[in-house]
């Protein structure tokens, strides 16, 4: 009888201080990653936007400043080099690089008034505009949402059911700093 | 021996609690502003009229009990450094403009001080107010009024022109009295001259209204046409103080548009 009660004690403490921790800890890096991917999606899903609003505003500046090649190309290549880039942190250098030559384009039209005054340029460069944005911010909440989960499964006593379970670190948006410098610019 | 198992579980369990109690303790601490009571309108930098306060407090109440969407006012003197976009999203978040579940929040943010203006749209309400929308509205509605410092007016403008978006994405017919629908500046730049002349005779009363009695007439007649149109509405209009309005848990992912005067 003493000894069945100690048993269950025994039984009890063992589920009180290692199952169910290990239960919620595991479903909440399930929760966590699952922040993750979902912030991701969203990244993904304003590129894509920024990447269907470039043709027309492109052809809308052509049809003022044809001759300012040298920023078309640049749109051009970092726009393939962004569909190329494979891992996170090459995919977010590209696309600042892309941010980069979008925003120049936008500065051009200082020195076309016409193009300036132009309806559909107004209204291509705040959907520009707000793409950035939400690019920026889809961003910050994949990187928030990362390090959230980062820091979780390095944390005792998660790490140990991360460990178990095989859950692994996301990387980063962000672009490396050497990647960060302005491309060169061939004239 | 039973007590000292205890002892060693009282231990255990203690030190488990703390552990989970640590690591769950996050700092949250932010700078931004606390909404009034109001919650629609929130004149931090002292600029709005309390007629056009009112008339803002008593559409968004309206447009609220109709719709469920929130569209929010907010202006302050100056965003020290941060970048605007940033300060909107991060206000949008935090008040939870707009509903959870639609994400149906606007926020109308003026920072007088950096001359900046930004709309910011909940998820929900994009397909309603896409950005280059939103930008039209501050360019045609809002802007020129801010250059000569009628914040009041330019505020209440845009916001009209918002909320008649929202009305007509949940399909319901909003017609604004004729003299509270201010008016589309791009339309006054280009009408025909046959237009030019009532609009002429229009701007004049206003402008010696504005020189001579200080601008009362046209004020009273706004907040007359404002306060008629709104039969039934009598329930809500004791929001000041009292409003009681909070935001419904709404996010924004940073569409919307900014500009610079």
């Amino acid at each position: 009888m003493k000894k069945g009660t100690i048993a269950i004690i025994v039984l009890v403490a063992v589920l009180a201080i290692i199952v169910f921790p290990a239960i919620s800890a595991y479903n909440n890096l399930v929760a966590l990653s699952e922040e993750v991917e979902t912030a991701l999606s969203q990244i993904d899903n304003q590129l894509q936007r920024r990447n269907d609003l470039i043709p027309n505003l492109v052809e809308t500046v052509k049809g003022y400043a044809a001759h300012e090649e040298e920023i078309f190309i640049s749109i051009a290549d970092a726009r393939s080099r962004l569909i190329g880039a494979g891992s996170m942190e090459e995919r977010a250098a590209a696309s600042d690089e892309l941010s980069g030559a979008l925003s120049r384009l936008l500065a051009i039209a200082e020195s076309y008034p016409e193009l300036k005054a132009n309806e559909n340029f107004t209204q291509l460069s705040d959907e520009l505009a707000g793409t950035e944005n939400r690019i920026a911010r889809a961003r910050m909440d994949y990187n928030d949402a990362a390090r959230k989960y980062n820091t979780s499964i390095r944390r005792f006593p998660t790490v140990i059911i991360a460990n178990i379970f095989g859950f692994e670190r996301y990387d980063y948006f962000e672009a490396d700093e050497s990647a960060r410098q302005a491309p060169e610019v061939k004239f | 021996m039973k007590n000292r198992l205890l002892k060693i579980m009282y231990i255990i369990t203690t030190v488990m609690i703390l552990i989970i109690m640590t690591s769950h303790v996050m700092a949250v601490s932010s700078d931004l502003p606390k909404p009034t009571s109001e919650f629609f309108v929130n004149d931090f930098a002292g600029v709005i009229d309390s007629e056009y306060e009112q008339l803002i407090q008593n559409e968004a109440v309206s447009l609220y009990k109709q719709t469920g969407a929130q569209i929010v006012v907010v202006t302050i003197n100056n965003l020290d450094g941060e970048s605007l976009e940033e300060y909107a999203n991060d206000l949008f978040r935090e008040w939870g403009i707009g509903s959870a579940e639609e994400d149906n929040g606007v926020l109308i943010l003026v920072s007088v001080g950096d001359r900046m203006s930004r709309i910011e749209v909940g998820y929900g309400l994009e397909g309603a107010l896409p950005d280059g929308k939103t930008g039209r509205i501050q360019d045609n509605y809002m802007i020129p009024y801010f250059r000569d410092g009628e914040y009041g007016l330019g505020i209440a403008n845009g916001f009209l022109a918002i909320v008649k978006e929202v009305y007509n994405e949940y399909g319901i017919e909003y017609e604004p009295a004729e003299h509270q629908y201010i008016s589309d500046y791009s339309r006054e730049k280009d009408v025909d001259t046959g237009n030019i002349i009532p609009v002429m005779f229009v701007i004049s009363l206003v402008i010696i209204d504005l020189i001579f009695f200080r601008g009362r007439i046209t004020r009273f007649l706004l907040l007359t046409a404002s306060s008629g149109r709104r039969s039934g509405g009598g329930m809500y209009r004791g929001g000041r103080g009292g409003g009681g309005f909070s935001g419904g848990g709404g996010s924004s992912g940073g569409g919307g548009s900014s500009r610079k005067w």
